[in-house]
């Protein structure tokens, strides 16, 4: 056995390298550096709740954090993209309770063109998702891993790597397009026979009145004043927080509905966003995406999005663009192709009914 | 045209003989420098191409010459191509391959597999050649010759490769020197593989040579001659996973060599011997679930396969065994335990003087190797530590942080609130146990800290150590940690003093360091930490003069390499289970395995079953999409609507294997193999000349192979067939074929001609019964085994047979326990009327004293109790009964009303138990035959108040 001391840089190296990152130019805290830490934590831990990933990240790279150590919400938000993009999911883990718990997504890859595959899942007990050769040729893009193959025969090549291929449609599982009335129609329906809410421990709902361009600060508790429909969280002791679609009058649940309905194997948040996005579009007061110049890449355009949006969508925009670092305010930012922008505008106008503004906030 | 004859077989052979002994000689030479002595294989010829199709040739020509003494002086190379025939076996029948090879139909004689045996232990003799071990070997005597002198048959080498792969992190130096050592771990690691693999691997010492050779580097490997070698890589690489993974497992073993000196594991664990117990990889894990008005706690079960190291057979058992857990009343199926991450509720606090784990009627050793090594800590106290969203999980060390929550379970018997005004009492659901929450104010008084130190709790101090980095497999918070074999193990360590000095012990071997200028934390590396458990101290030592900075104790586990099953982990989104944990393809299709599908609630997945022969080619494949979970119950009653269908039950008998695949995009993927075994004589029934056969499949060597037919109307009378046959013509009422062979032993049930079952007049069989005895009742048992544990083939009429058979039997059985005419007039009648119509009648029958009358009527009024919660009914018979039972100073025998429920309802399953328990639980209901007539009312009355998707649908008590 050999035991050595090490400065914090070197160890911080050593971990990004045994990794599978470039230790020379991606850092344990950056976008790269948690997710892929927080793969590692999925694989020893799986079936496990957010709050045990989210915590073992932290404690192993606390201490060596440059920028200090990394705080719950950051690392929760790369937790949430990991799951919006397949790497992880988000179960119920029985029919007797409501609990929901992250899963290990299966190792698999979709094609987003001839020889670039965006690789998904996470094997368990430590183990990398791609060994040898393959392996060098994986580019970590925020939470994404994209391979660059250049063989006679891909689907070969990644079958025998242990991937199984995974086509677009069935990795975006995107709902239906349907107008924002009809899609909330057929939730009120189902709430009108809901079972009572009753008392609802720890609701907190979102403020459709609030403005649709800062997520986190549209969160509130019901008021006394609140009469509607709204889209609710409540935390669990043990799991993931549930999401609901809840009936409030006079500040008082009186009727809820626990999401996911439609499929079970995606997180409720999914389509509470769509939800709230069909009820922002309800009261006029459509979600925003902005439309703006990449920087000297006249060929790109950034779209920046100022709310979360559903798995399935970002899904999309990960198929035919990046993720990019947020600006300007953004929750989220994609980097697409200028020629995708008008097929991009139509899907998200069609299926979450946004207004599209260049940066000058014009339609 | 003049010239020489080309040479005969015989001066073939002397060349080739000659030039074999030669060489064979001088690599013994080689080998026996080794230490240990390795041994030699025949496949390690080292002919060239040309040499090798003449040895070929002149084999196959002195075996149609009909192999006489003079041919066979010249034995060396027979010896050679039986490995070479070996070399290509792909686990069927070994003698027609050699007699096809050889264009000798029949030469295969017991006396010509004799001569080939004799062949080989001479070369094991002479030439220091390889002699078969394990199991495996004591079942094919002849066989095991050829084919362990082909070092690894072709279609064995995948498994191997794929082994070596997963095992990769887990090598060492030690191990890479060591074959044998190799071998060992490397078996240890087998039990997920097909029984064929299995087989081979235990073989220890082969395996590890062969596995040493092959990850030799550069050198040449002095356990295979290098042209030997280079044939398995080609094999190995003809398939491009295969080659794959070598070349990887090969790319690690080069790092190793090249990396790490070995630390003196032998050392430390002598120096140990002193110190308290190491935590172990398999011991299981304490948690607490929060539920909104209580604490739930649970037990995790990690990876418990690493156990086989200690006894190599106690994964054999722990996937067919019943398990019971300290604190939980229900046991756990078979195999359970072998599914890692398994999440078991404690009803009750498990006492310090039982075994945490142990298997129903196991092994004593295995019982032991579980009880010492499959641990929870003793108590008297268990410390959880408390956080939002996540379980609570057990710091083993005791020790608490300032500003955390807690929570402190301990027994009943002694747990009082700890002395601090910062501890409440909180529920928590188990019996036997009391909680408190200790929430830790930021600053901790002397006397709080006396107050936790009087029960064993310390408050940590400004120094801490954690892992840090890669995140480890698992850490506590506060002082256990587990880590992976092969990955760099790292730790933090933070004062609030600053030292001048450090020390960390590892396994009492003290490493100083000097403490970094700046900062108030520094790292260690741990490269090479041995598989097992390790104590790590750090203590950090002051300048001179300055009073002590605390020591802190890590207790680590570094993995052996874990390794996903293909029926997936407990964290994937689809997950198969089976009980028992691997099923043949026999308990699959009969539906005596249990099988089922985890997953989110009505997700719909694809489920595929393709059954495949022994060269894994496809034979049939049924496709269906359903909905998840599937539980037991509904997959048995996929299995007995689905897999009979023609277009699949018609391959059965053809196939070897089956694959069962559960997959959805974007979900997971899991799939289960199940194999019929290496079987040494098995019956495939099928057509011959139009007519229905058996075909016996005999890969014993026995020769002395006895077949036994019995018909449906006398199902315990043998008729042996003379001489023994190999194709049994099927006769119309079907029946049941035994066949023989040392102690492997097949049984089939024949199939009826279905047009001539349906209009003839119904076979009603005859069982003979014969004294009320002990011995009377276990020939019924034994036969009742036979008939329900028999193969049944794809044929829903041979189903109806076996049942018919197995339900006359288990009437005898219990009609002649019972001891009464009366009741067995009843039996009898129940054949043809309606159990609805007898209730009254049972419940009257079961005893004429006012006590037994009592009993009756116990039973009569909780049947409908027990038929909407059949798990109930064994304890609850067994206070009905108990006033019978303690007078004969059996009430605390637990297994009698299981042994009693059995008897009633399936008794061929009490005929495996221990013989000293079943003989004297049958004497002792023989001598109160109101308990079978009791357990018999119970079995018929809940039986007849089932509707038809409650009653158990495949004989022999599937229940």
């Amino acid at each position: 056995m050999k035991i050595t001391m090490l400065a914090s840089e070197e160890v911080a190296a050593r971990t990004a390298a045994a990794l599978g990152l470039d230790p020379d130019t991606t850092d344990l805290d950056s976008d790269e550096g948690l997710c892929a830490s927080l793969r590692r934590a999925a694989s020893f831990l799986c079936p496990a709740t957010p709050r045990q990933l989210v915590d073992a990240v932290r404690d192993a790279l606390g201490p060596l954090a440059r920028r200090g150590v990394p705080s719950r919400d950051d690392v929760m938000d790369r937790l949430d993209l990991l799951v919006a993009a397949g790497d992880l999911l988000e179960l119920h883990e029985d029919t007797q309770r409501q609990t929901r718990r992250l899963f290990l997504g299966p190792p698999s890859y979709v094609t987003k063109s001839p020889g670039r595959y965006l690789l998904l899942g996470v094997r368990p007990f430590g183990e990398r998702l791609v060994v040898g050769p393959l392996e060098k040729d994986i580019a970590y893009e925020g939470h994404l891993r994209t391979l660059r193959l250049d063989a006679a025969d891909p689907p070969a090549v990644l079958a025998a790597a242990g991937l199984h291929e995974t086509t677009p449609e069935e990795w975006l599982m995107a709902p239906r397009a349907q107008a924002a009335d009809e899609l909330l129609g057929e939730y009120r329906e189902r709430l009108a026979v809901a079972r009572p809410a009753g008392q609802v421990e720890g609701l907190t709902v979102i403020d459709s009145t609030a403005r649709v361009d800062f997520y986190r600060g549209r969160w509130r508790q019901p008021r006394a004043s609140d009469d509607g429909d709204f889209v609710g969280r409540r935390p669990q002791a043990y799991g993931a927080d549930l999401w609901c679609f809840v009936r409030i009058e006079g500040g008082q649940p009186k009727a809820l509905l626990d999401l996911p309905i439609a499929d079970s194997s995606t997180p409720g948040r999914f389509e509470a966003w769509r939800i709230q996005a069909a009820l922002d579009a309800e009261r006029g007061r459509p979600q925003t995406v902005r439309v703006r110049c990449a920087e000297g890449v006249e060929t790109e355009r950034i779209v920046d999005l100022f709310g979360p949006v559903p798995g399935w969508a970002e899904r999309y925009l990960t198929l035919v663009g990046l993720p990019a670092g947020p600006e300007r305010g953004a929750l989220l930012s994609y980097r697409l192709p200028r020629e995708a922008m008008p097929e991009v505008s139509s899907f998200l106008r069609s299926m979450l009914w946004v207004r599209i503004t260049d940066e000058g906030g014009q339609p | 045209m003049g010239g020489t004859a080309p040479a005969t077989a015989i001066e073939l052979l002397e060349y080739l003989h000659a030039k074999l002994d030669a060489h064979f000689r001088q690599l013994q030479a080689r080998r026996a420098q080794l230490d240990p002595v390795s041994p030699v294989f025949a496949l390690e010829h080292d002919l060239n191409e040309t040499e090798l199709a003449l040895l070929k040739s002149a084999v196959e020509s002195a075996i149609q010459q009909g192999f006489g003494p003079r041919l066979r002086r010249f034995w060396l190379p027979f010896v050679v191509y039986a490995a070479e025939v070996g070399y290509d076996y792909v686990g069927d029948e070994y003698w027609p391959s050699l007699e096809a090879a050889t264009a000798a139909p029949g030469w295969a004689t017991q006396n010509n597999r004799q001569f080939i045996k004799a062949f080989f232990r001479r070369f094991a003799d002479e030439y220091g050649g390889a002699r078969p071990t394990g199991a495996w070997a004591e079942h094919f005597r002849i066989i095991c010759w050829p084919i362990t002198h082909a070092v690894l048959p072709t279609y064995l080498q995948r498994h191997l490769a794929q082994l070596m792969y997963e095992y990769r992190t887990g090598l060492t130096t030690a191990l890479l020197n060591d074959p044998a050592a190799l071998g060992v771990r490397l078996a240890s690691r087998a039990a997920r593989y097909t029984e064929h693999f299995r087989k081979f691997c235990e073989n220890t010492s082969l395996l590890g040579q062969v596995a040493a050779a092959l990850l030799a580097g550069d050198e040449a490997s002095p356990y295979l001659t290098a042209p030997t070698l280079h044939r398995i890589v080609e094999g190995l690489s003809k398939e491009s996973q295969s080659h794959t993974w070598l070349r990887e497992t090969k790319r690690y073993a080069h790092q190793v060599r090249a990396s790490v000196p070995q630390s003196l594991r032998s050392g430390t664990a002598i120096a140990r011997g002193t110190t308290a117990r190491l935590p172990r990889a398999t011991d299981p894990q304490l948690l607490l679930r929060r539920e909104p008005s209580r604490w739930v706690p649970f037990v995790a079960f990690p990876d418990l396969s690493p156990l086989s190291l200690s006894l190599p057979y106690v994964v054999e058992e722990l996937r067919s065994r019943q398990a019971l857990i300290a604190g939980v009343a229900r046991r756990l199926v078979p195999g359970r335990l072998l599914d890692p991450g398994q999440e078991v509720v404690l009803t009750s606090w498990p006492r310090a003087d039982q075994p945490f784990v142990q298997l129903v009627r196991g092994p004593d050793d295995v019982n032991r190797v579980l009880a010492s090594q499959c641990v929870i800590t003793p108590g008297p106290w268990w410390l959880f530590w408390v956080r939002p969203g996540a379980p609570a999980v057990q710091v083993k060390g005791l020790v608490v942080r300032p500003g955390h929550s807690y929570c402190l379970v301990g027994r009943t018997d002694d747990a009082e609130l700890p002395d601090v005004a910062w501890a409440t009492d909180v529920p928590i659901a188990v019996e036997g146990a009391h909680a408190f929450e200790l929430t830790v104010p930021p600053t901790v008084g002397e006397s709080d800290r006396a107050a936790l130190a009087a029960i064993g709790i310390a408050v940590a101090t400004d120094v801490r150590v954690r892992p840090v980095g890669l995140v480890a497999a698992a850490w506590d918070s506060e002082g256990a940690v587990e880590w992976l074999a092969g990955e760099s193990a790292t730790i933090g360590i933070r004062s609030g003093r600053t030292p001048s000095r450090l020390v960390v012990t590892i396994d009492h071997a003290p490493h100083l360091f000097t403490w970094p200028d700046h900062g108030s934390e520094t790292f260690i590396q741990l490269d090479g930490l041995e598989i097992g458990g390790h104590e790590i101290v750090v203590s950090l030592l002051p300048a001179a003069g300055e009073t002590p900075i605390a020591a802190v104790t890590v207790q680590a586990v570094v993995h052996d390499p874990q390794i996903r099953s293909e029926n997936a982990t407990c964290g994937e989104g689809i997950r198969i289970r089976t009980s028992p944990s691997r099923p043949s393809l026999n308990e699959l299709w009969d539906n005596r395995a249990e099988l089922e599908i985890e997953g989110p609630a009505e997700v719909p997945v694809h489920l595929s079953l393709t059954l495949r022969d022994l060269q894994r080619n496809s034979l049939a494949t049924l496709r269906r999409t359903v909905h998840l979970p599937i539980s037991t119950a509904a997959w048995r009653e996929f299995a007995r609507r689905e897999l009979r269908r023609n277009d699949l039950g018609g391959s059965y008998d053809d196939a070897e294997s089956c694959e069962i695949t559960v997959s959805r995009s974007g979900l997971g993927y899991a799939s289960l193999h199940v194999e019929r075994g290496f079987q040494p004589l098995r019956w495939i029934v099928g057509r011959r000349d139009r007519r229905p056969v058996a075909r016996l499949v005999d890969r014993t060597d026995s020769g002395e192979t006895r077949v036994e037919f019995f018909a449906v109307e006398a199902p315990t009378t043998a008729i042996p067939k003379q001489p023994p046959e190999a194709i049994i013509a099927i006769p119309s009422q079907g029946g049941l074929v035994r066949a023989i062979a040392g102690d492997a032993v097949a049984t089939v049930i024949l199939p009826p001609n279905r047009n001539q079952l349906m209009t003839a007049r119904p076979v009603r069989p005859k069982v003979p019964v014969g004294q009320r005895t002990t011995a009377e009742v276990l020939r019924l048992l034994r036969h009742h085994a036979e008939w329900n544990d028999a193969a049944l083939p794809a044929d829903a009429f041979a189903e109806h047979q076996r049942d018919l058979v197995v339900e006359t039997i288990t009437r005898e059985v219990v009609c002649l326990v019972a001891g009464s005419h009366k009741w067995s007039r009843l039996e009898h009648r129940l054949d043809h009327e309606q159990l609805l119509d007898h209730l009254q009648e049972m419940q009257d029958l079961v005893g004429a004293s006012q006590r037994e009358r009592a009993i009756g009527k116990a039973i009569g009024a909780n049947l409908w109790r027990w038929v909407a919660r059949p798990d109930e009914m064994s304890a609850g018979l067994a206070e009905v009964v108990h006033p019978v039972t303690a007078q004969l100073g059996l009430a605390n025998r637990s297994d009698l009303v299981p042994f009693l429920l059995y008897l009633a309802r399936a008794p061929g399953k009490v005929a495996a138990w221990p013989a000293r328990d079943r003989d004297v639980l049958i004497e002792a209901i023989l001598g109160s035959p109101v308990l079978i007539r009791a357990a018999r009312f119970a079995e018929l009355g809940t039986r007849a108040l089932m509707t038809d998707d409650e009653a158990p649908q495949a004989s022999g008590g599937s229940r």
